[in-house]
């Protein structure tokens, strides 16, 4: 078995990508969308979806100058052996904290709807050990659950639709074109949240295997994520219309909750149990690629070391989900990381790349 | 691939490990010297008979030595002995001494598979390995003559894989007639056997099978490979082979598939696989094998599409069943109790107020009690087995309920659950799901139907990681492969298969051309 061949396709750097995006952030998405910019919410998607287009450009030129390095022998190269790691350590820092709130709140909403006599704790260590277990397997693993499981929520998704076309007002939508820029412009910033998740890419970059295909694939990705974030704030608006889905904590789930198919009584119970699976996706690619960074930060054997790293690194996020009090804590949490996760994803590579392209006219230079 | 010494193991352990190995001496020209030598070796086995005679009319002592009841009597009498000692010109033999060897087996002895070598261990190895061996006073070489024979088992058709159509023969314990009937099947010169031994002490023959220009030459060589570390005393089965060279030994899943049935292994084989077939299990094994052929039957392919679909799409909801059947109750039952009708969870729940156990050591006590039988059925004789069943099914069940020591939904899911078992097609499958099925039990009865949805999670996860001989396991599911999925949980129109899968690595990709339908 090859565990330790830590290469993929460009095809599963789709998937990945659009399982990291995909967060529990979609549950709340159409009622941050909408919360500015009322019925034009969709368009704050579309907005939104320019931040990680923009970085996806800038790593993908960043990772075009070493196509063979691991991220940490990037940052080596750019900062020197000591500076290097140092620079890197705050990326990893930065996905644990993100990953802890994803993983608290993945835990939030099980509780919720689900184990309501269940401690928070017990929740988060059964998902842990789970996502311990998946990474390290290496990243074929996580590659091929991500394929599978895009497959599985398409499918899903496609049911949940069709099933809920009947209960929809097209009035709730309209009219068209009505919020100020303003606003429109300050939803995007909120909605563009939804979307981190590109940054696994500075980590991801060096093990696909066709890099000129990187692009397109980041492309793809991104598409496919902004259409099904579309149409769910779509349906949303359709279904509860703007004024109720400001008072719905989770629309996504009373929409699955609110499913009636003849016959069969309780449909929800079959897309909870598809959500369920789906939740834990992002936490295990951004495990693996905040293991995976620290490891080559340290330039530890992964071969031997890996799942050690493995299990550091998600016991960080256990304990930094523990930390929240309540939920509203996690809410406060997550705006943070979703500034956070904008500093990330452009202004970080932003420095690498500068950093990158300053090295190669020194080396020119010397040359 | 995978770089595979995980323990230390020498290049060729069965040549070099072993001390008491047999010099490889020229043999002397005398008979008395080649007897005194041989002495060590034949002297504690009783059942090693040595038969001396002279060839017709002269002075020449010949040898015979085999074990009693491994070769062919009638042969040896009719066909070796009877011409050697009666029907035999002396005439060109005398003073010939240098081509002895070559007119007794040219021109006297009437059976085909023969001939001839000259050193003491082959000698040793081929007494033990069951041929009639001949040696000569006055020459350094020997005769080694096939002809095994004794009691062999009818080729019926393998009771745990029945076929309603399709072919009714299936391999038995030998190698060679298990490899002639192969041979009769495929009639091309590109289908390559490759025999070797298995094993320090059963000397266990072993064939390697593919055919050349379809198999991958990375598989063949990994298989080799894997084939030749192998260092035990003697594989007692084909299970042996299979659980040392599989990828991942933690697993529950079988990674090597296994049939007894020379149809399905032809179809295999044009697929692009490597069989390995070993003397003494009539089981072949495959390489690569994937996920999905556990629960593919050779009938999904004889019969219509539409009833080969049907069946294998159930065989897959059999499967899902078998995993998560009682979890699913349990999970339900102690938490989502929301989600069950309403109408259905009243006679549940008034059952349930008279049951002393929690849900889930009930599903437990059921379940053990229902394994326990499976394994007596298993183990006892036909028709008592068959009793055992309706006696612990039927009768235990029924006083189960009326003693309000289990609630009939109980005995229903894991009825169900069981039955679900036994219509997988592939026995080692079914084993792994009734293990499988605990973990499920438990992580439903601690965190309900999230403990379930992560428990199949980790279940997808695990078999995403699998990997038979650098191939992935779960193709066509994850990896993705759009182009085999027409043959997975469904399967197309045998002329719309005009690939082979592209899941299995191989050289010939076209399996076929346009039949001309379907345009």
């Amino acid at each position: 078995m090859n565990k330790y061949n830590m290469a993929i396709t460009s095809k599963q750097l789709i998937f990945i990508i659009i399982g990291t995006q995909i967060a529990t952030g979609i549950l709340s998405l159409s009622r941050v969308a909408t919360e500015n910019a009322w019925q034009d919410g969709w368009i704050t998607i579309l907005l939104g979806a320019m931040v990680p287009l923009l970085s996806l450009i800038i790593i993908e030129r960043l990772g075009r100058m070493f196509p063979d390095k691991n991220i940490g022998d990037i940052m080596r190269s750019l900062f020197g052996r000591i500076a290097g790691p140092l620079i890197l350590f705050p990326f990893i820092v930065y996905i644990v904290y993100f990953q802890s709130i994803v993983t608290r709140l993945f835990a939030e909403v099980t509780k919720l709807y689900l184990l309501p006599f269940t401690p928070i704790p017990a929740i988060l260590l059964v998902i842990v050990l789970s996502v311990i277990y998946i990474v390290s397997r290496g990243i074929k693993t996580v590659a091929r659950i991500n394929e599978f499981l895009f497959y599985l929520s398409l499918l899903a998704f496609t049911l949940v639709l069709t099933t809920i076309l009947g209960g929809i007002d097209f009035t709730n939508i309209l009219p068209l074109f009505e919020t100020d820029i303003k606003d429109i412009a300050r939803g995007a910033l909120t909605t563009s949240y939804s979307f981190a998740g590109i940054e696994i890419l500075l980590v991801l970059y060096f093990m696909v295997t066709r890099k000129d295909e990187v692009l397109k694939a980041g492309l793809t990705a991104i598409g496919i994520t902004t259409s099904i974030y579309l149409i769910i704030v779509v349906v949303c608006i359709l279904v509860f219309g703007v004024d109720a889905l400001q008072k719905i904590l989770f629309p996504l789930i009373v929409l699955l909750k609110s499913v009636q198919v003849p016959v069969i009584e309780r449909l929800e119970f079959f897309f909870l149990v598809i959500w369920l699976t789906l939740g834990p996706r992002p936490v295990i690619n951004m495990t693996f690629a905040a293991s995976y960074a620290l490891g080559s930060m340290l330039n530890i054997d992964l071969r031997r070391y890996f799942t050690l790293i493995v299990i550091v690194i998600a016991i960080a996020i256990f304990v930094l989900a523990l930390v929240p009090r309540d939920i509203f804590v996690v809410f406060t949490w997550s705006d943070y990381a979703g500034s956070l996760s904008i500093i990330f994803a452009i202004i970080y590579p932003l420095i690498l790349l500068a950093a990158a392209l300053l090295r190669g006219k020194q080396v020119k230079h010397q040359e | 691939m995978r770089k595979i010494p995980k323990k230390p193991l020498k290049s060729n352990p069965i040549k070099e490990s072993d001390p008491s190995k047999i010099p490889a001496a020229k043999l002397p020209m005398d008979i008395e010297d080649k007897q005194e030598l041989l002495k060590p070796y034949l002297e504690n086995s009783d059942d090693i008979i040595n038969r001396t005679f002279y060839i017709n009319g002269s002075e020449l002592e010949v040898q015979a030595i085999f074990i009693n009841g491994v070769i062919d009597d009638n042969t040896f009498h009719l066909h070796i002995l009877k011409p050697l000692m009666l029907h035999c010109e002396t005439e060109p033999l005398k003073n010939r001494n240098n081509e002895l060897i070559d007119i007794v087996s040219h021109s006297l002895i009437t059976v085909g598979r023969i001939r001839k070598a000259d050193s003491l261990d082959a000698l040793i190895h081929d007494i033990y390995d069951g041929m009639l061996v001949l040696i000569f006073d006055s020459s350094g070489e020997y005769l080694a003559i096939d002809i095994h024979g004794g009691p062999l088992r009818s080729l019926e058709e393998p009771p745990v894989e029945k076929a309603q159509r399709g072919s009714r023969d299936g391999f038995i314990e030998i190698l060679d007639i298990n490899l002639a009937l192969l041979r009769r099947r495929i009639r091309d010169h590109r289908l390559v056997v490759n025999k070797t031994l298995v094993g320090k002490r059963t000397r266990t023959p072993l064939a390697i099978i593919y055919i050349e220009d379809i198999a991958d030459p990375g598989v063949i060589e990994e298989v080799n490979a894997r084939i030749n570390q192998i260092d035990i005393d003697g594989p007692l089965a084909a299970g042996y082979i299979e659980q040392f060279i599989e990828d991942n030994h933690y697993s529950f899943f079988p990674q090597i598939w296994a049939t007894e049935r020379p149809d399905k292994m032809i179809a295999e084989l044009l697929e692009g696989r490597v069989a390995i077939m070993i003397d003494g299990t009539p089981q072949v094994l495959f390489a690569p094998s994937l996920f999905v052929e556990f629960l593919q039957a050779p009938e999904d392919y004889y019969e219509r599409p539409w009833i080969g679909s049907y069946v294998r799409a159930l065989r897959f909801l059999a499967f899902f069943i078998a995993i998560t059947f009682p979890a699913l109750y349990i999970s339900l039952m102690s938490y989502q109790i929301e989600l069950i009708p309403i109408d259905l969870l009243v006679p549940l729940a008034k059952a349930r107020k008279l049951v002393p156990f929690p849900v889930l050591v009930e599903i437990i006590l059921m379940e053990i009690i229902i394994q326990v039988v499976i394994e007596t059925g298993v183990r006892l004789p036909g028709t008592v087995g068959q009793t055992i069943g309706m006696v612990a099914g039927i009768i235990l069940g029924q006083a189960a309920i009326s003693a309000n020591l289990a609630t009939p939904g109980v005995i229903i899911v894991i009825a169900i659950t069981t039955i679900s078992t036994f219509s997988l097609p592939s026995s080692s499958l079914a084993l792994a799901t009734r293990i499988l099925r605990l973990p499920m039990i438990m992580m439903a009865s601690i965190f309900g139907l999230f403990g379930f949805s992560l428990g199949m999670l980790i279940i997808i996860a695990h078999l995403a990681s699998l990997e038979s001989f650098g191939v992935p396991y779960f193709a066509p599911f994850a990896p993705t492969r759009f182009a085999d999925l027409k043959d997975s949980v469904f399967r197309t129109f045998l002329w719309k298969m005009n690939q082979r899968p592209v899941s299995i690595p191989g050289q010939d990709k076209k399996r076929q051309g346009n039949n001309g339908q379907g345009r």
